[in-house]
């Protein structure tokens, strides 16, 4: 209570001007994270080994992935509308633990096995595709 | 007699010069003393400075005005850096770009509400301006990548925060150093000082003229 009267004490010395630009820098602070943050969910799920791309699966269906990189077989589960490792032959374990992804541009990598998950909206897909096309 | 007067006069102005410059060049060295300081702060995520030292960008700019703030601001980043090691490195010209686009913004809205606006404003529109500045060099310079995008709420946000505090700051540092008589010809924090260094450094002008 008495910080909140502090703050108003405060806020009544501030000059106008300053009170004005403290007000819009605080709007634009908070408006900005509706505006660049977009948490859109994906549509596909996009498995990379190394730079070759091995699968390409929509991240609805259910599925469970297998592939293979210089250490061995890295697992990838796709499960309510979710994507995560389930195992990998790394040693530290770090894309295991980095859990489940599920919004576009997200990405769990496996660095020692060269395994890159990377989920994707439906019009990179597209794009991607006519790029592979031509 | 008058004569006598006159050649006083001049000597307490150039007295007020010489003081000014002693204490531009202790502003200097301080900035870059902080800026040293934050480089070696641990820091969770790379870009994300407190900007301490903007502080006394803004002392000396309610001080002794816009070209004081300039001073402090490219000596600080040019001294810093070299004195870390990071001289022309990618992290230099974030922070030279963040820089000037701080001290532009700075300046043009001290420029603009002289005598209104406090150090709390004039610090928040620094924060932004050094934010604008660097996303614009990583953008040109380093990375061109969607995601960057993505980090911008937080860097306003973590701006929103450091440029309140640091203004605060400054205006705690700047009503101590009011009582210092070198800051005699400024009566309060926000009454500029620009108003009086413009008039008294074209009177000194006019009297080395005449």
């Amino acid at each position: 209570m008495a910080g909140l009267r502090a703050l108003g004490s405060w806020w009544k010395k501030l000059p106008v001007i300053d009170r004005l630009i403290l007000t819009c820098t605080c709007l634009i602070a908070f408006g900005s994270f509706g505006l660049f943050v977009n948490l859109q969910t994906g549509q596909r799920v996009s498995v990379y080994s190394g730079s070759e791309l091995i699968y390409n699966v929509p991240l609805d269906e259910d599925s469970l992935l297998e592939v293979r990189g210089p250490l061995g077989v890295t697992v990838v589960k796709v499960e309510n509308h979710s994507v995560r490792i389930l195992s990998s032959p790394c040693p530290n374990k770090t894309c295991v633990r980095s859990g489940a992804v599920e919004h576009v541009h997200d990405l769990i990598a496996c660095l020692p096995n060269h395994v890159f998950v990377k989920i994707e909206g439906e019009e990179n897909h597209e794009r991607g595709y006519d790029l592979l096309s031509r | 007699m008058r004569g006598a007067m006159t050649f006083s006069v001049a000597e307490n102005r150039s007295l007020t010069r010489e003081r000014r410059r002693v204490m531009l060049a202790l502003f200097i060295a301080l900035a870059i003393a902080v800026h040293t300081f934050e480089v070696l702060l641990p820091n969770p995520i790379p870009w994300f400075r407190i900007g301490l030292a903007n502080i006394l960008g803004i002392c000396a700019l309610f001080s002794f005005g816009i070209r004081a703030l300039w001073a402090v601001t490219l000596c600080r980043i040019v001294g810093g850096s070299l004195l870390v090691g990071s001289l022309f490195a990618p992290g230099f010209l974030l922070s030279l770009g963040g820089g000037l686009c701080a001290c532009l913004l700075m300046s043009l809205a001290y420029a603009a509400f002289r005598r209104t606006i406090g150090p709390v404003g004039v610090s928040l529109l620094g924060a932004y301006g050094h934010i604008c500045g660097q996303l614009l060099i990583a953008w040109l310079v380093i990375i061109r990548h969607s995601s960057l995008w993505m980090l911008i709420p937080f860097f306003l946000l973590f701006a929103l925060i450091s440029g309140t505090i640091n203004g605060i700051v400054s205006e705690f540092l700047l009503r101590v150093l009011i009582r210092h008589p070198v800051f005699e010809a400024v009566e309060e924090p926000y009454v500029t000082a620009l108003g009086h260094a413009d008039v008294s450094q074209s009177e000194i002008n006019n009297m080395e003229e005449s």
